[in-house]
């Protein structure tokens, strides 16, 4: 039996652990280069498992940030961006944390609020074409469907459906088992279908 | 109609959708699922619900990435960097000087430690027995010691010798030789400082105190007690000629006691 020998790196990981070695000395070309390559990407996986445009703005900004003071702990033992959405779903949990139990201090009785500032006006905007209207309404109930959703099944299903990630990619990026990732996902399948059947 | 097949792949179903399975699984969910329309529709309500949530995430929100994003992210990257620990290290090692100074200093510290530890260590040389420091260490660490201050008589200038007798710590008799020298007799200091001249000194030079018997001893220090108390002759004839004794010390421990000062 012959004895297996590693070749090369596959060129993917090469590439990473080039750039990752020139932002660690302090190159700035290669530090905006980071950032540029994966800005939409932590952007948009914020945006989705927080929901607010000014929140997930703030968490791009708060990723790469820790991302630049934790480059010299990357062994690269997976791709670089599985170690990023891994940092975004971690600082996106702590975030959403802190923000559910803020968000549910600030709360005020709909009733309250009429007392205070009036009846609130009728948002719905009879211009807008019947299609669009509707895109928008199931937007919405998908929205508050996935709100509903526990954050380790939210973040599952984002990863899968929005960013493509293999269930293997998914485990790496939440550092937990494939079987925990695809319970997490059918739990995840079977809340958004009775919540979205049921509206 | 839902069938035996279907409870056995229903958990294959997520990973069917997914495209995670493989080889002989995928043929088996396959094969199944052309034949079952129960497992085709949840299927079907699974890939729906990707597209639902896709439609809806990708759709409604503005996925524009902010403006300046990176540059803001890499120049606050600078400053925390300029404040961190290397870089003020950094900036303290520029002023060799304080480097120098410091490396000085402890470099001293070092060498003094290495010093001390060997003095500890391998102590210090002993004093040559004749040495200047012999003598003060022997003059501190003695019981006590007897001397005598002579110089031959009719020497223009005085040829001071100094002679040293260890005390003994037994008491002496009060009158250990009273057959020797007789109370009585007008020259009797003369003699008592004459038997203590050859007591002290012999050949022209002091006398080995180790040599000397414990009876001598007696004799020399009941001598010098009685000769300070009788205070009279200022010289005396021994073997190597006549000697004029000027003073006599007797040394205990650190304390110089003058008892007798001849005129």
């Amino acid at each position: 039996m012959k004895p297996i020998r590693v070749l090369a790196w596959s060129n993917t990981a090469s590439a990473d652990w080039a750039l990752v070695q020139q932002c660690a000395q302090g190159d700035e070309d290669a530090c905006t280069r980071l950032v540029t390559d994966h800005q939409r990407m932590v952007f948009q996986l914020s945006l989705h498992l927080l929901g607010e445009q000014q929140e997930a703005q703030d968490l791009t900004q708060e990723v790469f940030l820790k991302v630049f003071r934790m480059l010299p702990q990357f062994r690269g033992q997976s791709t670089l961006r599985t170690w990023i959405y891994r940092i975004v779903v971690n600082q996106a949990s702590n975030r959403q944390r802190w923000w559910r139990r803020r968000r549910k201090s600030l709360q005020v009785p709909l009733e309250e609020h009429a007392a205070v500032h009036g009846e609130l006006p009728d948002v719905r905007n009879f211009a807008m074409p019947d299609r669009v209207l509707q895109q928008r309404e199931v937007a919405g109930r998908v929205w508050q469907a996935l709100d509903a959703l526990p954050f380790d099944q939210r973040a599952v299903i984002v990863l899968r459906e929005i960013d493509g990630l293999s269930y293997e990619e998914i485990a790496t990026s939440l550092n937990v088992a494939v079987g925990t990732v695809k319970s997490r996902l059918a739990r995840a399948r079977e809340s958004l279908r009775l919540a979205l059947g049921a509206q | 109609m839902i069938s035996a097949d279907c409870d056995l792949i229903r958990d294959d179903l997520d990973l069917f959708v997914d495209g995670e399975l493989r080889g002989e699984e995928l043929r088996r969910v396959s094969q199944h699922i052309e034949a079952c329309r129960h497992c085709t529709d949840e299927i079907e309500a699974r890939r729906n619900v990707g597209v639902s949530v896709r439609e809806a995430l990708l759709l409604s929100q503005s996925l524009q990435v902010p403006q300046g994003l990176a540059s803001g992210i890499v120049t606050r990257i600078r400053a925390e960097s300029a404040q961190s620990w290397r870089a003020l290290f950094g900036r303290a090692v520029e002023d060799w000087h304080w480097a120098i100074v410091g490396g000085g200093a402890v470099a001293a510290t070092f060498v003094s430690a290495l010093i001390c530890s060997a003095l500890l260590v391998f102590g210090t040389v002993a004093p040559r027995a004749g040495s200047l420091s012999a003598l003060g260490t022997s003059l501190r660490e003695s019981p006590g010691a007897l001397y005598a201050e002579v110089s031959r008589a009719g020497a223009l200038r005085p040829e001071v010798m100094l002679v040293q007798l260890e005390t003994s710590d037994t008491p002496l008799d009060p009158d250990p030789y009273p057959s020797v020298f007789n109370r009585d007799r007008g020259d009797e200091e003369r003699e008592m400082v004459h038997a203590l001249a050859e007591t002290l000194a012999a050949h022209g030079g002091g006398i080995d105190l180790s040599s000397m018997s414990p009876d001598a001893r007696k004799r020399a220090e009941w001598l010098f007690d009685n000769i300070v108390k009788l205070r009279g002759a200022e010289t005396t004839t021994t073997p190597f000629g006549a000697l004029r004794v000027y003073r006599l010390h007797l040394v205990t421990n650190t304390e110089v006691t003058a008892k007798g000062l001849w005129p």
